[in-house]
């Protein structure tokens, strides 16, 4: 590895760097802070003075803790990362490396000798700014994507109980909750909500006990939900409107209806089902933002 | 329309009243007791009219942002159904008349089923 670093130096961040950065103030608030992310699709800011010196740093993953704290109303100056590391145009894109590898941020300020901001770089820009120095043709931008998006992710997760109908579509209702808060819009709630309901219904009515698990990422939302139970044996036909294997107790109560992983998979924009018959089922689909 | 017109309009028991009865409004009906379909056709402020009366009817209307929900046929909700409709802010509703009077009366009053 150390006989490859000769290479790099020739390339410094100034090179790589986006120069229209997205900034807030530090008297704006958590929820504006939130707004904006939401818009402009970022998963954080840098929080710059009236003289844009960098004070500090604000992220998704405060706007959580935020939102956690009912804080949104606070100032970001309260709620922001205010230890920042950055980064000097003139250093070489192997300095902005190592800080990436070392503590996994998700973005580096730019700054001049009077930390002032000059520009913003991102794992994205670095591995970019490689590619083309490697000369290599084409990158995979949707590798770039999951691995920036896995960064700022926000984990709910349930445990389903088996003929439990007390407790049936908590999952759904407290992630809706939470899509509601974060803003995203509610055509996108809509379908998150059914895929939820509906996956939680069926570990309660056909399965033993199972793990429902929802990862909001900046572009998505992906649900997994893995029970032990008697699994299903045909999947093209479980698939299928108006088949149900529902007892008559249960459809008394107006499930079995047949609709509900048809409903799942019209709600999503990824779908995957597996299952082990006599083992359990595994489900997983991902909604787009 | 505001929910409360239709109450007295139809003249409508009111079992569970939410704290935002008064400003509830109502944009459109929808009759039916399979949850999966409802799930999937159901809308924003719709009033909901079903015979099941067991507490999931309550996540239903929740989690798709129903008016209210109407049981008719002097259909009773179970006991937890009236408690969780309470504690959870849900209004639930009730009549003497079949569902399908009940619709026809909605109609009348110029409410649709279907979506725009
Ligand atoms: N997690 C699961 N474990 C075992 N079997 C399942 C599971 N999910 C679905 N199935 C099987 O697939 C069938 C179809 O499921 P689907 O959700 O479409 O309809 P349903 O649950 O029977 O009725 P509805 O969802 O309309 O109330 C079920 O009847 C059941 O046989
Ligand atoms: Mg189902």
């Amino acid at each position: 590895m150390n006989n490859d670093k000769h290479d790099l130096p020739s390339l410094t961040v100034k090179e790589i760097m986006i120069t229209s950065v997205v900034t807030v103030f530090p008297e704006m608030t958590m929820g504006e802070a939130k707004e904006i992310m939401r818009l402009k699709n970022i998963t954080g800011m840098p929080v710059i003075d009236k003289n844009r010196k960098v004070i500090g740093v604000v992220s998704i993953a405060d706007v959580f803790q935020a939102l956690d704290e009912h804080k949104l109303d606070a100032p970001i100056r309260e709620r922001m990362t205010v230890k920042v590391h950055s980064v000097k145009p003139e250093d070489s894109i192997s300095v902005a490396l190592s800080l990436f590898r070392r503590y996994q941020f998700g973005r580096l300020p730019v700054v001049d000798d009077g930390n002032t901001l000059v520009g913003l770089i991102t794992p994205k820009e670095v591995i970019a700014g490689l590619a083309a120095f490697l000369k290599l043709e084409e990158i995979n931008e949707g590798d770039l994507g999951t691995k920036s998006g896995s960064e700022i992710n926000r984990t709910l997760e349930f445990h389903l109980q088996g003929g439990n109908f007390d407790q049936a579509g908590i999952a759904a209702s407290t992630l809706k909750k939470t899509l509601q808060e974060i803003g995203i819009r509610p055509e996108i709630i809509r379908k998150a909500t059914i895929a939820t309901y509906e996956a939680e219904m069926n570990v309660v009515i056909h399965a033993d006990e199972g793990i429902l698990k929802a990862v909001i990422t900046a572009d998505k939302l992906k649900i997994s939900v893995n029970d032990r139970g008697p699994g299903i044996a045909n999947i093209e036909e479980a698939m299928q409107v108006g088949f149900s294997t529902a007892p008559d107790k249960i459809r008394e109560m107006g499930f079995g209806a047949g609709m509900g992983l048809p409903n799942i998979k019209k709600s999503s924009d990824y779908f995957k089902i597996d299952s082990l018959p006599g083992k359990g089922t595994d489900l997983y689909i991902e909604i787009n933002f | 329309m505001k929910l409360q017109e239709i109450v007295k309009n139809l003249g409508l028991e009111v079992l569970v009243k939410s704290n935002t009865f008064d400003q509830q409004i109502v944009e459109g009906v929808y009759v039916c007791d399979l949850l999966s379909n409802v799930m999937a056709h159901g809308r924003e402020n719709d009033l909901w009219i079903t015979i099941q009366t067991h507490q999931n009817i309550l996540a239903v209307a929740s989690l798709l942002n129903f008016s209210a929900i109407l049981l008719p046929e002097n259909l009773n909700p179970d006991r937890e159904t009236l408690m969780k409709a309470e504690k959870e802010n849900i209004i639930l509703l009730k009549s003497s008349q079949t569902a399908f009077t009940l619709a026809g009366q909605l109609y009348e009053l110029g409410l649709r089923g279907e979506r725009g």
